[in-house]
């Protein structure tokens, strides 16, 4: 979902409900509550209260990881949920609401977050080989903290890469104090890659799938091989069939319908509902491969899409599913539905049974 | 009492006197009583009292205030008022001046390249250092770098004719614009792009009190050197043919106040990034009110522009739970009331 749109169902939601401003309120914390200095992923050393039991983040990804670890200590997500975000939410986490973040091209409100009295604000910060950039990121984080005073911003390395995500999940382990969820997470993501790789690292460049990933509503927005946003067709030895250049900050670069027919993908993968409820019956779509050949496949929606935005641990789930929907006949053995079962039980907080989960993948379009 | 305002109205439609003093004092208490207003306004449920306690405590440290509060005031909301009535006071000060040395009622402190300037130096610092500070110089120095080229550029070619000038300012802008989509080219995608992007788009969210006093040093000493030359930008606006008859050099008084606005101009783009429509519809608003006098026009944009900025700014940081970008919001309060003017053919001026 394009990030306007995000911000226009926010505004809606926000006009109708014409609450100016809404906070949580606070039971009194619990007694006794101690102070620990940790050091954070950008080296700041920083002087925490223990236990840490209300955070916030600053952006989606790192909000993901809360949720997955410490569904209970995370005030509030960055943005509104949509209907088809909260099916898999369960009742206890159905309330929590938005507090806007600096992510994509917006900008949130220091007091919004200060008024939620979060323990710690978590902040995603770029990891990158180059000094200078260590530096603004530092800066950044410096700049954050003044204006966030007395609340401290811890920095957790960038969550955005499948491939980068463990360090980061172990880290925020330790903050939440959810060690051995943290280990959970990071022992299936390491499981789910393993399986992967392996067999799609076996496969010759000319006999990999061509895909093509359609954004927005009309399915003529894209991100190419290398960007973030792709990341999991990359990973699971797709063939990404955009040649553009990598757009930043949302992605989401326009390209023409004449582009993709000439593209001719095998595979579509999409994000969006609507896209994928039309795309059969779109006469302009009719002669692309994937199309004729039944192949398009929609991302689940809830709690956190699997393939893309966020860009997160949530696209952990992501790897075993484009693995069998761009080759079915290879992981013929990879047990998708208890792999799905087991990652929404234990890092969605919701028990799914067998019929749910293959309605779930029935519904992005696998022949099960 | 009916009586009594019925009687007022009569004295303000009828005696200009009265009118004069009432638009004047009107004028000069709105930024101030905004200034004081703003302090109150933010998502942060804060009390009036308790926002006064913490401003106070700074004067009567026995005074016990939560930190949480000195934060929001001193740290959050403070740098922002200043920032806003800074930038706004400069934009429409530069737009009023501008109006009156190009003698076009159309233009906009940007005339001369200053804003492009700017961003690309902005730009080129978030892409090589990334630190808040030096982007900030950055844009501050190019935007001065944009206006000399065009000035030269204009002087080279041996006229002060205010056409040429202008076409070199639109040249040499749409180069620099060049330059920072070149800049955006190249920047990583995933963390510089959205930092130019979000810097260009125009906004006092990030501004620190730090900021804000470095910008503020051009910004006060260009304001007051326009307020003292402000009578003669009459003699500038009557054209260069009177103003050479009256014995004044044009093309100097025309080079200092040039100087003047596009130092305000640089300083506030370096802490707010790209506002458009301040710097062009405040002056006329202001036109309205005082009358096309310098003398009192431009102290009228000052306090017209502050209170304007100030309260845009207030608007875009409590609407929503994000940020709304200060730019947009400014565009779609200007932009309709500039096609008003259109409509209105805005001639009742020289």
């Amino acid at each position: 979902m394009n990030k306007n749109y995000l911000i226009l169902i926010v505004a809606v939601a926000l006009i109708l409900s014409s609450t100016g401003g809404y906070y949580l309120t606070q039971d009194g914390g619990l007694l006794g509550k101690g102070n620990v200095t940790i050091t954070d992923m950008a080296d700041r050393n920083l002087t925490i209260p223990s236990p840490v039991t209300k955070t916030l983040s600053t952006s989606p990804t790192t909000t993901v990881l809360v949720y997955m670890l410490a569904p209970d200590k995370l005030l509030a997500f960055n943005y509104e949920m949509d209907g088809y975000e909260l099916e898999y939410v369960p009742d206890q986490y159905r309330g929590l609401s938005s507090v806007g973040g600096w992510f994509g091209s917006q900008s949130g409100s220091y007091e919004e977050f200060i008024a939620m009295e979060p323990d710690v604000v978590f902040d995603s910060v770029t990891p990158s080989n180059s000094t200078s950039y260590h530096t603004s990121t530092i800066s950044v984080l410096n700049e954050r903290q003044q204006k966030f005073g007395s609340i401290p911003v811890v920095g957790v390395l960038d969550t955005s890469n499948i491939t980068t995500l463990n360090p980061s999940i172990k880290f925020l382990g330790t903050v939440l104090q959810a060690d051995d969820q943290a280990t959970k997470l990071v022992n299936f993501n390491d499981k789910v890659q393993k399986e992967v790789k392996s067999v799609v690292s076996q496969i010759p460049d000319n006999e990999k799938v061509k895909v093509y990933y359609a954004e927005d509503v009309d399915g003529l927005k894209t991100d190419p091989a290398g960007s973030v946003h792709g990341q999991l067709i990359d990973f699971c030895g797709g063939k990404n069939v955009a040649d553009i250049q990598i757009k930043g900050g949302a992605g989401e670069t326009d390209v023409s319908l004449e582009q993709v027919l000439k593209w001719d993908p095998e595979v579509i993968i999409t994000t969006d509902p609507t896209f994928f409820k039309n795309v059969y019956n779109n006469p302009d779509w009719k002669s692309v491969s994937a199309v004729k050949n039944n192949r398009v496949y929609l991302s689940p929606q809830s709690p956190f899409k699997w393939f893309d935005r966020p860009t997160g641990g949530n696209m952990i789930m992501g790897i075993p599913w484009v693995a069998k929907i761009l080759y079915p006949d290879k992981f013929k053995n990879m047990d998708l539905n208890s792999l799905v079962k087991e990652f929404y039980n234990d890092f969605y907080h919701y028990q799914l049974s067998d019929d749910q989960v293959k309605n779930l993948l029935r519904n992005t379009g696998m022949q099960i | 009492m009916p009586d009594g305002i019925n009687n007022l109205k009569k004295r303000l439609s009828l005696n200009y006197n009265t009118r004069r003093w009432s638009v004047n004092l009107i004028l000069i208490t709105l930024p101030i009583l905004l200034f004081f207003v703003s302090f109150l306004i933010g998502r942060y449920p804060l009390t009036p009292v308790e926002v006064i306690l913490t401003i106070l405590a700074k004067v009567y440290p026995a005074l016990q205030v939560s930190p949480t509060a000195t934060t929001i005031v001193w740290d959050i909301r403070l740098p922002r008022i200043v920032a806003a009535i800074l930038v706004g006071a400069a934009l429409s000060v530069a737009g009023a001046s501008f109006q009156g040395t190009f003698k076009n009622p159309l233009v906009s402190p940007d005339i001369l390249g200053v804003s492009s300037g700017a961003g690309f130096g902005a730009s080129i610092a978030i892409l090589l250092v990334g630190i808040p500070l030096i982007t900030q110089v950055s844009a501050f120095v190019w935007g001065l770098i944009a206006v000399c080229v065009t000035y030269a550029l204009a002087r080279s070619i041996r006229s002060s004719e205010i056409l040429i000038m202008v076409l070199s300012g639109m040249g040499v802008g749409s180069l620099f614009t060049a330059l920072i989509s070149l800049c955006k080219y190249m920047a990583d995608p995933f963390e510089k792009l959205p930092q130019i992007v979000y810097w260009l788009m125009g906004s006092l969210a990030s501004v620190n009190n730090h900021e804000v006093l470095l910008a503020s040093i051009p910004i006060i000493l260009g304001i007051s050197f326009l307020f003292i030359l402000r009578w003669k930008l009459n003699i500038l606006a009557m054209g260069d043919e009177e103003s050479k008859s009256l014995g004044v050099d044009t093309g100097k008084l025309r080079f200092i106040i040039i100087l003047c606005c596009t130092m305000i101009t640089a300083a506030a783009v370096s802490i707010s990034g790209i506002i458009g429509w301040v710097g062009l519809i405040i002056p006329h608003i202001s036109r309205m009110l005082v009358g096309p006098d310098h003398k009192n026009l431009l102290p009228a944009t000052i306090c017209l522009g502050a209170s304007f900025l100030l309260l845009i700014d207030n608007i875009s940081r409590t609407i929503l739970i994000t940020e709304v970008p200060i730019g947009i919001l400014t565009a779609i309060i200007g932009a309709p009331f500039f096609l008003y003017l259109l409509r209105r053919g805005y001639n009742q001026w020289t």
